[in-house]
């Protein structure tokens, strides 16, 4: 064990002569290896048909009687171990690993978001490879864990799983909030709004959301005193997060703004993510969620919040990136063509969804009867899903052209902050030639205007 | 600088190991707790099944090996391997080889985590050795005194 670091992570957080150490290798060949074997289960004997949270009894060995539930078992035990050693490389290198001056209140908001997501997965991941172990043992040695009969509990899985299955989704979206983080404050010329705050936030959510899994489970019947405190917990996580819209916003109030394609999908991660985390707020009270559980409108929520979220973020992300890694920048004229078909695709298909389940079209349904009235609505979602494809082909297509014949970039096109931009486009395989002087957040910046120097 | 290395590197080690350990804290007080929680209905089978001095008789000599590491200072020579590798798998096999003694196919919930501590000893115990060792043998023992207490003595109760 020479070396822990991470690649992506010590490009971010300077440090010469970095390799693939051996734990990368391991936590990138581990998740890839769960991932076939799970999609190996296609080719064997059946995939796993019991819905991707597996719920007990029904992925029971008497309900799920095919091999796909193994293959789900191992292929996801597999995949958590190569993304819990992944974590821990993370948070290693992150807490150790940081050249000289750059001090935890000092280091970029995507690594302090990709350190908070690894405590996550730190968290969550051995509860659902717990609850898997426990699956295979009643599937495969006589077991009663979620078997009622021989005095287990079927909703024991639903906790496990959800125990996970929450903070897994801030796994999805801390890293894009992250992404954000950075290419807010770059096409606002302005240091990030509050950066305590939009750490200290996901600091927060990271905490709250051990303690709200069973807003999945208002419909199981645990109770009104326990919907009521999950209830409660789960509205709580809406703070801490309200707290990042508001410092993003505010860190592009009296900047001087570059619509760039980055900057674009980052304003759109905004408002879309704004929709999906309220209708998420109307989703922790309890008499919403009962009446809305497992329709359409959920399938609206967690939409807005992944792809809306997550999805924009990434795309943020791989415009502002894009250059840094290839030495090229990705088209922008393709780029505007790729946001707008899919922030217009984006809203066509999830937003119906939200009145289709308001009134009352289930989740998890290949059709419905003429006379639901559902008709209308589902086309307009399915135009807009057809729109999305193309944005996606849009994407692809911008990527293969602009690596063949894009603008070349050099080291620091976007005139950006942080140390990345200090170094070649790709960088070199030791990241920096010599090690960079961090003297505050915005180290790159302190090194153009060293008479505008931030004051940390 | 060239002092300085070897201190970092060991701290990076160190600190990967507390993680790991404290995320495996949380996988492994999953099942207890959820062994602990439906252990009544099993608890019949654990006592007809379950042979309590042998297990005891080898989990002291697993508490062994660990107290041996103790104080001492590893070396992860190629003979300290195998002669590592060699009580693992000892004790791996003669634990197996008492549940495979004692258990009829059809296992009973009790046994089924034994064997669940079982494949820990295998994945984590074996394949990586190197690494881990040193903490996380003396972490996977204190694991075993818990499993020992809940599932074994638990059915003097
Ligand atoms: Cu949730």
């Amino acid at each position: 064990m020479r070396s822990w670091p991470h690649r992506k992570n010590a490009f971010s957080i300077p440090k010469p002569s970095i390799r693939l150490s051996p734990c990368t290798a391991l936590s990138f060949w581990l998740s890839l290896a769960g991932g076939i074997v799970l999609y190996f289960s296609f080719l064997a004997g059946g995939a796993p048909d019991t819905g991707w949270f597996s719920y007990a009894p029904l992925a029971e060995r008497a309900f799920a009687p095919g091999t796909g539930v193994d293959y789900y078992i191992v292929g996801l035990a597999v995949n958590g171990a190569g993304t819990i050693i992944g974590a821990i490389n993370l948070a290693v290198t992150i807490l150790l690993m940081r050249c000289p001056g750059m001090a935890i209140s000092r280091v970029p908001l995507f690594v302090w978001m990709t350190l908070i997501t690894s405590i996550l997965i730190l968290g969550a991941y051995p509860a659902l490879t717990a609850a898997l172990v426990m699956l295979l043992v009643d599937r495969g040695l006589g077991g009663h864990f979620f078997d009622p009969a021989g005095g287990g509990q079927a909703v024991l899985w639903q906790h496990l799983f959800w125990f996970f299955g929450h903070p897994e989704v801030y796994i999805m979206i801390l890293p894009a909030m992250g992404m954000i983080s950075e290419v807010i404050p770059v096409f606002s010329r302005k240091p990030i709004f509050g950066y305590a705050f939009v750490a200290g936030s996901s600091v927060a959510i990271a905490f709250l959301s051990f303690g709200v899994w069973a807003h999945h489970m208002f419909a199981v019947g645990l109770g009104d005193t326990e919907n009521a405190i999950f209830s409660a917990t789960s509205m709580l996580i809406a703070i801490p997060t309200g707290v990042k819209i508001f410092n993003w916003i505010a860190t592009m109030i009296g900047g001087r703004l570059r619509m760039t394609t980055a900057m674009l999908f980052a304003v759109g991660f905004i408002a879309m993510f704004v929709i999906g985390g309220l209708s998420g707020v109307s989703l922790a009270v309890v008499p919403i969620d009962l009446a809305v559980t497992d329709s359409y409108y959920v399938v609206a929520h967690l939409h807005y919040v992944l792809f809306g979220g997550t999805m924009l973020g990434i795309f943020a992300g791989a415009y502002y990136w894009f250059p840094k890694m290839t030495g090229r920048l990705l088209g922008e004229v393709l780029g505007r063509w790729h946001f707008w078909t899919a922030f217009v695709g984006l809203n066509l298909t999830f937003l119906p969804q939200h009145w289709l389940g308001a009134v009352g079209m289930p989740r998890r349904v290949f059709t419905y009867a003429a006379d639901t009235g559902w008709g209308p609505l589902n086309l307009i979602s399915t135009i807009g899903a057809a729109i999305l494809a193309i944005a996606i082909a849009i994407f692809f297509v911008n990527v293969v052209r602009s690596l063949r014949s894009g603008e070349i970039a050099g080291d620091d096109p976007w005139d950006a902050f942080t140390l990345e931009w200090s170094t070649t486009s790709p960088p070199l395989p030791e990241n920096f030639a010599t090690i960079p002087a961090v003297t505050g957040r915005r180290p790159l910046w302190d090194r153009k205007h060293p008479e505008l120097r931030d004051a940390r | 600088m060239i002092a300085a290395r070897p201190a970092v590197a060991t701290n990076r080690t160190l600190l990967g190991v507390v993680i790991f350990i404290a995320s495996e804290s949380i996988f492994f007080l999953a099942i207890v707790l959820a062994y602990i929680a439906y252990r009544e209905a099993g608890l019949a089978t654990a006592k007809a099944t379950l042979d309590l001095g042998r297990t005891a008789i080898f989990s002291l000599a697993l508490f062994g090996s660990s107290a041996t590491m103790i104080g001492g200072r590893l070396r992860m020579t190629t003979a300290m391997l195998f002669a590592v590798g060699f009580i693992a798998m000892f004790v791996i096999g003669g634990l197996s080889g008492v549940s495979l003694a004692v258990v009829p196919i059809d296992l009973a919930v009790t046994d089924s985590y034994y064997v669940v501590a079982h494949l820990h000893y295998v994945l984590f115990g074996g394949t990586m050795l190197g690494i881990f060792v040193g903490m996380y043998w003396h972490f996977v023992d204190a694991v075993w005194v818990v499993v020992f207490s809940v599932v074994y003595l638990g059915t003097l109760l």
